[in-house]
């Protein structure tokens, strides 16, 4: 992941998009140690600052929590919390930015859920 | 946070290291110096000839008087340069501020007029070894350290002293040269000045002439330095460096 | 704990104000950017806080101390620039020896791993050095010190491409490793800003603002569309830049707030850069203006 590359989101939320990407990968497992601030700062080459600001961000949704003295530790039930998470937020989100292109485009709303089949076919 | 506390002797005695490190190309401009000082003396300053019963008799008065106007020279010249920008600046990059600088500024001066005046006493005895290769010399007669001990002790420490206060000079003009240039003309002021007034004329008398002993001349001299030094200090401590 | 406290500081020249009213504080442990235009005042704020002038009036704290002719604050800070210069007798090598007499937390084995790496010449003066060996020599030592309080004036000055992203890798990697207090001005905010927790971005000798870069990217939104729809939307707002694109259309940034999403008009996120280079800028119109 390139966290300088032109992206609209900040940095500290690719961070904890990244370890959330991590835990759903199943490489960072349940009650496992994370990436310290440091180590996260050395590996995408950003102030630790910023990269504890993205530790915090999950430690405050619980997918994380601290262990005083010994660092960021994966919550039990870390990674369904994140699934349950992105279907409501950001699938959601994205469900409307397509919804707005679609309307931009004058794609009706029949075409639009033909057009989902349609790629929910071919992914099978 | 941690920080490091340097005191002042600290920072003094590093700088005097890094100084005298950084400064050797003077001590190789004053061998330099001496050297074609002692060319010039070579001639001698008087010579008298006299005939007696067809044989001619020369005798020629040879001193290092002109080593020591060229080493004159070369001490206001280095008093001055180190208080040059491209001197001052290139302290800046390690632990200083204005009264470090100028104390270790002043010891290195005081070291540096030591082995003046200490060589410049010596190429005395130089004068008196390569003279006969040179010229057609039968006798040279001259007072060595160790016919007189103790008068010799005294005129190495006259040289050194007299050194010293050329360089404080040199040092208090180019600290008021860098803060401001109008203060160049001062120096050719005062040296006009200086005897042909008649103020110029009585603190040079006071300074040079007035005296019951060498000693007493030594302490005035080193008198003279210290309230140079201190001038250019107090001058020195509202100067901005690089502005 | 403050490293630096400066309040109402100003410093006159003879011809004009060179910092005409600064009020900051520093915490330690911070890599903090000092931004700002062309002669805003960044390099004369770095020497006051360095000791090297004085201020004409207000009040400058570096460790609680006046900097001006302090010894303990010229022992634990280092203004790195392209001024600094070093005895002509001395070799790159010479200095590197000479630096931990002075500097008490000098990290040799940084130095000359750097020194190594950029592949410069012991034997070297440092006068004889190009811009660009002469900027990498200079942060080397900078780095090497380990002052508590690092300044840098414009350091990647005269360095190429490669150079450049390697200072900041290096500074960043020595500042995991020990953190200290950095400040680093620039005027290119972009290439450096990953490096950064916080911005001080001063203007014509004023603080601007004093934020956390995560707050200066937030500061400001772009919107771009047809002009009567973006004129509407940004009525009786602060609007700190416009631009006409074409005869219909506009662009106009404003501080941010929750827009009503309206079809046909676009919103985009400023960089900080962006909010940095249009808060600062005093010109009605920009420079497409001066080719009407």
């Amino acid at each position: 992941m390139d966290l300088n590359s032109d992206s609209t989101k900040p940095i500290y939320i690719r961070i904890a998009e990244w370890i959330e990407n991590e835990i759903i990968a199943d490489r960072f497992q349940s009650d496992e140690k994370v990436h310290s601030q440091y180590q996260l700062a050395d590996l995408f080459n950003i102030n630790p600052a910023t990269a504890a600001k993205g530790l915090t961000i999950l430690v405050e949704q619980q997918i994380l929590y601290k262990r005083r003295g010994l660092g960021m530790f994966v919550a039990l039930e870390a990674k369904s919390m994140i699934l349950e998470k992105r279907r409501n937020e950001t699938l959601t989100q994205m469900a409307m930015e397509l919804v707005l292109e679609a309307r931009r485009l004058s794609v009706t709303e029949e075409e639009l859920i033909q057009l989902i089949k349609k790629c929910e076919g071919e992914q099978k | 946070m941690f920080l490091s506390n340097s005191t002042l002797g600290e920072v003094v005695r590093t700088q005097v290291k890094f100084k005298m490190n950084a400064y050797l190309g003077t001590l190789v401009s004053l061998v330099f110096v001496q050297l074609l000082g002692l060319v010039f003396s070579m001639n001698g300053t008087s010579s008298m000839s006299t005939n007696i019963n067809n044989t001619d008799i020369q005798v020629v008065v040879v001193s290092t008087d002109t080593v020591f106007i060229f080493v004159a020279i070369w001490a206001l010249f280095i008093g001055n340069v180190i208080t040059t920008k491209g001197y001052r600046n290139s302290n800046l990059s390690f632990v200083t501020n204005s009264f470090s600088n100028n104390l270790s500024n002043i010891i290195v001066l005081i070291m540096m007029s030591v082995f003046a005046g200490v060589t410049t006493f010596l190429s005395n005895n130089i004068l008196r070894t390569v003279l006969p290769l040179f010229n057609n010399v039968d006798y040279v007669k001259s007072v060595s350290i160790i016919d007189d001990p103790l008068g010799s002790i005294i005129n190495m420490g006259l040289l050194i002293c007299l050194i010293l206060m050329i360089s404080a000079g040199g040092y208090l003009w180019g600290t008021l040269v860098y803060m401001h240039k109008a203060y160049m003309f001062l120096l050719i002021v005062l040296i006009i000045a200086t005897p042909t007034t008649k103020t110029g004329q009585m603190i040079l008398q006071f300074i040079f002439v007035d005296n019951g002993s060498l000693l007493f001349l030594i302490v005035k001299l080193i008198g003279v330095s210290i309230v140079l030094f201190v001038l250019a200090i107090v001058c020195s401590n509202r100067l901005e460096v690089r502005r | 704990m403050t490293v630096i406290d400066c309040q109402n500081l100003k410093k006159r020249y003879k011809r004009m104000n060179a910092l005409e009213d600064i009020t900051f504080q520093l915490e330690d442990q911070k890599i903090t950017g000092l931004i700002g235009r062309n002669g805003a005042g960044k390099t004369t704020l770095l020497k006051v806080l360095a000791g090297f002038i004085r201020e004409s009036s207000g009040d400058v704290k570096v460790f609680s101390n006046n900097p001006y002719n302090n010894l303990r604050v010229s022992a634990n800070s280092i203004l790195v620039d392209d001024q600094m210069s070093f005895p002509d007798s001395l070799t790159l090598a010479d200095i590197l020896e000479t630096a931990p007499d002075f500097y008490k937390r000098w990290d040799a084995e940084l130095a000359t791993n750097l020194f190594r790496y950029f592949r410069l010449n012991p034997k070297q003066l440092h006068a004889r050095l190009s811009k660009g060996n002469k900027a990498t020599f200079n942060m080397i030592f900078g780095l090497s010190t380990r002052c508590e309080l690092t300044m840098f004036d414009e350091p990647t000055n005269g360095m190429d491409e490669a150079v450049r992203s390697d200072f900041y890798r290096a500074l960043l990697k020595d500042y995991i490793a020990h953190p200290r207090t950095i400040l680093i001005s620039s005027h290119h905010l972009a290439e450096m800003e990953h490096l950064l927790e916080d911005i001080l971005l001063i203007h014509k000798g004023k603080v601007v603002f004093h934020q956390s870069l995560e707050e200066v990217k937030e500061y400001a939104v772009a919107l771009q569309g047809p002009t009567n729809l973006v004129e509407k939307m940004t009525a009786g707002k602060e609007i700190l830049h416009t631009k006409q694109l074409d005869s219909q259309r506009k662009y106009v940034v404003i501080r941010r707030e929750d827009l009503p999403l309206i079809e046909g008009v676009m919103i985009y996120p400023v960089s900080a850069s962006d909010v940095c280079m249009y808060v600062t800028d005093d010109r009605k119109g920009g420079i497409d203006d001066v080719f009407k």
